[in-house]
């Protein structure tokens, strides 16, 4: 008992650590010097690298999503719902939640790799020491670029998922691409659109963040960086699926009575 | 001067912010978790000299150097910088101060993703008060301080340098950056063979006598600490046990003096017979 009591101080502290950190970057963000060199660097290797495997991602679920959608609807004789099914799911969850867990798990743990490498070879020191903030050199670049970087990244997800929705609904349920994109299309509202980007905006923010916390915060020689890695990779992922909830709630709670009720 | 305990330190030789005192400890404790790793450490750092601050592994010599550099705060106790108290330090004054001193890690800390030549004008080209032309003039200027061709290399990775190469590197980083008043080194020989040693102590003293830089090098190689030293100070379980001179440490009873040295002086002394031997 004692034990639990303990772990659960203990994740408090981090969480509290962690949210104290989160304010120290969102201050840093605003006050120059700024670093586009940095940020610009970041988006190329923690953005633009993970295209392939966000595409690859995106033409399997995306057409297992729609393999099941048409499986069920067929069922009903609702196969014309097929695209607005896809649509509203692609766009708002799958598309989110897929690439952030992808670029978290691909990124995540290179971040925390990287700045535990950092830490442990004094060269944040050397930072601090150059009389550079180590938080506005290292951590804002890449907070933002995740932050940007994100939601191209679903885009990219998103379309592909509904571009192999169409071709599974065409040989799977004999679908019309008419009757498909039109659904696509009806379901394609501003309430959709805006859950389906402010989603990765937000998980890149996390991602960053949380990244950057726990690879600054390594200690231990390679053990503490194999370490390090893990704790960035599953600490994210459980963070990804839980504001993914709380985004979701949020937006009906929030949109709803801005853009009325329906999708 | 041998000294015992925290209390003789401070009754001994009260820490002073005069002209020649560029660095003062007074009664500095630290802890790190539940380990204290500094308990009540006085002594001063004084212009133009070589401060050398020996002890066994894990005493608190590098913690020493992070906190005057302001990396970490004391828990109590006054470190004062030319007279400065940094208690009340804001960035922005340590920013100004550490812009006067410089630094060379054990691990040399050499950024990975920059060239040489980007690594030893870090600051300069940050600070962007010269133009690139001249930042690489300077940059050059001191790679030949420290002995390696420039041509060669300024634009070279860290990652293709031996580790002797990277300290030289390191330390033309230090002396690079707006002409340092005091230079720290952190272990500057460790890791390395002897000939490679023994060129990087020629550098630190060559650049002390050729700049007048006060010096704080930290080491636990008492040959090293000898060849370059003025001034010593012998860290152990966390309190200072010598301040003063090389032949007062050498002469010393003190015993945990004693028990610090031991090690090199039975090396020495064993070694000898069978050196001489092998010679015959």
């Amino acid at each position: 008992m004692a034990a639990v009591v303990q772990s659960v101080k203990y994740g408090l502290f981090e969480l509290q650590e962690l949210f104290s950190f989160a304010g120290r970057v969102a201050r840093a963000a605003v006050r120059r010097p700024f670093y586009p060199r940095e940020a610009f660097a970041a988006m190329d290797h923690l953005g633009a690298g993970s295209v392939g495997v966000v595409v690859l991602a995106g033409v399997f679920a995306g057409e297992a999503l729609a393999l099941q959608i048409v499986r069920q609807l067929s069922d009903f004789g609702a196969l014309s719902l097929v695209g607005r099914a896809m649509a509203l799911g692609v766009v708002r969850d799958l598309g989110p939640v897929l690439t952030g867990l992808i670029v978290s798990g691909r990124v995540a743990s290179s971040v925390a790799a990287e700045l535990g490498g950092m830490v442990l070879g004094k060269q944040v020191i050397a930072i601090q020491v150059y009389g550079e903030d180590p938080i506005q050199k290292l951590v804002v670049p890449r907070v933002l670029s995740l932050a940007l970087m994100v939601p191209l990244l679903t885009l990219f997800a998103d379309a592909i998922s509904i571009v192999g929705g169409d071709w599974i609904a065409r040989l799977i349920g004999n679908l019309s691409p008419a009757v498909y994109w039109t659904g696509v299309k009806a379901n394609l509202t501003l309430k959709t659109l805006l859950i389906g980007t402010l989603k990765p905006m937000v998980f890149g923010v996390v991602i960053g963040v949380i990244a950057c916390y726990v690879g600054l915060k390594t200690t231990g020689g390679t053990l503490g960086i194999g370490m390090a890695t893990r704790k960035s990779v599953v600490w994210n992922s459980i963070a990804i699926l839980t504001v993914n909830l709380l985004i979701t709630q949020l937006g009906f709670r929030i949109l709803d009575p801005l853009l009325g009720p329906g999708n | 001067m041998i000294l015992g305990d925290t209390q003789s330190v401070q009754q001994a030789r009260p820490a002073r912010a005069g002209r020649d005192v560029m660095i003062a400890f007074e009664d500095v404790h630290f802890s790190q978790g539940p380990l204290k790793v500094l308990d009540g450490v006085s002594f001063e750092v004084r212009r133009g000299e070589t401060t050398v601050i020996l002890g066994p592994s894990g005493c608190g010599k590098s913690t020493v150097l992070w906190l005057m550099l302001g990396v970490w705060k004391p828990d109590s106790g006054r470190i004062r910088i030319e007279g400065e108290d940094t208690a009340h330090f804001t960035e922005a004054d340590w920013k100004r101060v550490r812009g006067r001193l410089s630094m060379v890690f054990q691990e040399n800390a050499l950024f990975d993703s920059l060239t040489v030549g980007e690594n030893v004008g870090y600051r300069l080209f940050r600070e962007r008060t010269l133009p690139p032309a001249e930042i690489e003039h300077k940059v050059r200027e001191t790679l030949q301080i420290v002995e390696l061709d420039p041509d060669q290399f300024i634009d070279r990775r860290p990652d293709e340098l031996s580790t002797g190469q990277k300290r030289r590197v390191a330390i033309a980083r230090a002396i690079a950056n707006s002409d340092p008043e005091a230079i720290f080194y952190d272990e500057p020989t460790t890791g390395l063979d002897p000939r490679t040693a023994r060129k990087v102590g020629d550098l630190i003293i060559r650049l002390r006598d050729l700049r007048g830089n006060t010096s704080v090098v930290v080491t636990h190689e008492i040959a090293d600490a000898l060849r370059l030293g003025d001034r010593f100070l012998l860290l152990d379980g966390g309190k200072v046990v010598y301040d003063g001179g090389a032949a007062g440490l050498l002469s010393s009873t003190h015993p945990q003096v004693q028990a610090f040295l031991e090690p090199f002086l039975m090396d020495v002394e064993e070694l000898a017979p069978r050196i001489t031997e092998s010679h015959r």
